[in-house]
C-alpha cells in the first residue's frame, strides 16, 4: 500500500467513525424520544449511560484528525473534509447532550401525562429523527441534494416548535393545576430541546455541502422579531 | 496576505504566450496577469513548464538553440521579446535567483557590488551604501557586517542564498524570479527565505517556482498550477489549495496525480 492510499484508507476510516458516531447518537436520541412517549421507567439512564460512550468516541475520532492533519499537510477536498468531520463530531455530541435533556424533561411529563401529549411534539420528533437520519446517509454518500433537504425542513421544525409553545401555554394558562402546569414545562422544555437539534442538524449539513462544494451555504438565518 | 481582486494592479500581463523548443511545445497559449508587489508561485509536477515559464520572463531561454516564443510577455504594458528590447536592460529589470546558491568566488561585498559595477547604475561612492542596504534588505547584514571582504564561499548554505538574493536586488529591479530558491535549504534556514520574500513583496514582484506545496500555500498571494504546458488553474493561494475549482488541481495538491 502506498503511503497514499493509506491516506485514503486513513480518510475512509474516519468517514466511517463519524457514521458510526452518529448512528449512536441517533439511537440515543430514538431513545430519549421513546421515553418521552412512553415515560417508561429506566429509559433515562440508559440514554445517559450512552452518552458517555458518545462523548468518549468524539475525543478517539478528534484525536485521529489531528494526527491526519499534522502528518499528512491535507489540503483541498481532504482539508475540508477532516475539518468539516471535526465540526460535525462537536454538533454531534451536543445532539447526545439534547438527547440528555430531553430524558430529563420525563419527571416534569410524568406528573400528567395526559397534559404531555401534544400531536404536535410528536410530529417534532418525527421530523427531527428524519432529519438526523437524512443526515447520515448524506454524509455517507456526500449526497448535497438531502443535505440541503435537511436545511430546508428545519423551517418546518421550527414552525411545529412555535405551536408546541403557543398550545403549552395556553393550557397550562387553563388548568391552574401544579401537575398540569409541570408536565406543560416538560413539553415545553423537550420541544426546545428537538428544536435545537434540528438546528445541530441543519450545521452538519451545512458542514456536508461544504466538503463537497468547498463553499459555506448558511441558510434558514432568522432575524429576530419582537412578536415571534 | 492575500488581496481583493479588485486592489490588483498587474506588472507583468501574459497573452496567449506559448513557447517551443525545436518542434516541442512546452507552454501552450498561457493567459495570466501576475499582481504587482504580489507573490504568484508556480506549481506543477517536473517537465509542466514551470520553469520554462518562469525563464520567458526574462528571456533566459533566448540561448538555447530552437527555442521559440510566439504570443505577448507585457513588463508594464511592453512587450519584452519586442526585438528592440534590450536584453541586458530586462535582465537588470527582472532578476533571477536559482535553485542551489551560486554566490561568485570573491567576497562577500564584491558578489553584492557586482551587479552594479557592472551595469554602471551605483556611483563608487554610493556603492558602500547600497551594498549595506542591499545587504541589510535580504536579512543577512547582522550576519556578515564583520566579515564583508570574507569570502562569500564560507556562509552557509541558507546565507549563501540569502547573499544571492542581496546580489539580485542590489541592480534595483522591478520583478524577482525564483527557481525554487529553498531546495537546498534546511527547514529552519528556508522559513528565513520565506520570511525574507514576504518583506521583498513591499518592494518587488516575487515569482517563485516551487515543488513544495506548502511553501507556496505559505508565502504566496496568486497560484499557478501548471500540466503538461498548460495553466490548469490560477487563483488566489486561499482559494486554490482551500477549494480549487479544477479536478486536476485537486488531485494534483493532495498528492493523488503528478
Amino acid at each position: 500500500m502506498t503511503l497514499r492510499e493509506r491516506f485514503d484508507q486513513d480518510l475512509q476510516n474516519l468517514r466511517q467513525s463519524v457514521i458510526d458516531m452518529a448512528q449512536l447518537v441517533y439511537d440515543q436520541l430514538v431513545l430519549a424520544l421513546q421515553g418521552m412517549e412512553t415515560l417508561e421507567a429506566g429509559i433515562p439512564e440508559r440514554v445517559f449511560a450512552i452518552d458517555e460512550k458518545v462523548n468518549a468516541t468524539r475525543y478517539a475520532i478528534e484525536a485521529r484528525c489531528f494526527r491526519v492533519i499534522a502528518t499528512q499537510q491535507p489540503a483541498a477536498r481532504d482539508l475540508r473534509f477532516l475539518i468539516a468531520a471535526m465540526n460535525i463530531i462537536i454538533d454531534l455530541e451536543r445532539v447526545g447532550d439534547k438527547a440528555k435533556d430531553i430524558a430529563e424533561s420525563f419527571r416534569h411529563l410524568q406528573r400528567s401525562p395526559k397534559a404531555a401529549h401534544i400531536a404536535e411534539l410528536d410530529r417534532m420528533s418525527k421530523l427531527v429523527k428524519l432529519m438526523l437520519q437524512s443526515c447520515i446517509q448524506a454524509y455517507a454518500n456526500d449526497d448535497i441534494v438531502l443535505a440541503r433537504h435537511v436545511i430546508e425542513r428545519d423551517t418546518e421544525l421550527d414552525a411545529l416548535f412555535a405551536q408546541v409553545l403557543n398550545q403549552t401555554i395556553e393550557q397550562a394558562a387553563k388548568s391552574q393545576k401544579e401537575k398540569k402546569i409541570t408536565a406543560s414545562f416538560g413539553v415545553m422544555r423537550a420541544a426546545q430541546n428537538l428544536e435545537r437539534v434540528g438546528d445541530l442538524a441543519t450545521n452538519v449539513a451545512e458542514r456536508i455541502i461544504y466538503t463537497v462544494t468547498g463553499t459555506i451555504e448558511e441558510m434558514n438565518i432568522h432575524t429576530y422579531k419582537a412578536d415571534d | 496576505m492575500t488581496r481583493a481582486a479588485t486592489e490588483r494592479s498587474i506588472k507583468i500581463n501574459v497573452r496567449n504566450f506559448s513557447f517551443y523548443y525545436g518542434d516541442f511545445q512546452a507552454l501552450d497559449s498561457l493567459t495570466l496577469g501576475i499582481g504587482q508587489n504580489e507573490i504568484t508561485a508556480l506549481i506543477g509536477p517536473s517537465g509542466c513548464g514551470k520553469s520554462t515559464f518562469l525563464r520567458s520572463l526574462n528571456r533566459m531561454n533566448d540561448t538555447i538553440p530552437g527555442a521559440r516564443a510566439v504570443g505577448d510577455v507585457l513588463l508594464d504594458g511592453k512587450n519584452i521579446y519586442d526585438p528592440e528590447v534590450d536584453v541586458t536592460e530586462l535582465r537588470q529589470r527582472v532578476g533571477m535567483v536559482f535553485q542551489r546558491p551560486n554566490p561568485f568566488p570573491q567576497s562577500i561585498y564584491d558578489n553584492v557590488a557586482f551587479g552594479p559595477r557592472v551595469l554602471g547604475t551605483a556611483r563608487r561612492s554610493d556603492l558602500g551604501d547600497l551594498v549595506r542596504q542591499s545587504l541589510i534588505d535580504a536579512s543577512l547584514w547582522d550576519d556578515v557586517k564583520h566579515r564583508l571582504h570574507g569570502s562569500a564561499l564560507n556562509l552557509n548554505p541558507g546565507q549563501q542564498q540569502r547573499l544571492c538574493i542581496a546580489r539580485a536586488i542590489a541592480v534595483k529591479p522591478d520583478v524577482i524570479l525564483m527557481d525554487e530558491p529553498c531546495s537546498a535549504l534546511d527547514p529552519v534556514a528556508t522559513l528565513r527565505v520565506e520570511d525574507l520574500m514576504r518583506e521583498l513583496a513591499e518592494h518587488f514582484t516575487i515569482v517563485i517556482v516551487t515543488h513544495n506545496m506548502q511553501q507556496a500555500a505559505r508565502v504566496s498571494d496568486q497560484t499557478g498550477f501548471f500540466w503538461l504546458g498548460r495553466l490548469v488553474e490560477f487563483d488566489e493561494t486561499e482559494r486554490l489549495f482551500s477549494a480549487p475549482r479544477e479536478a486536476l488541481t485537486e488531485a494534483y495538491i493532495t498528492g493523488r496525480r503528478g
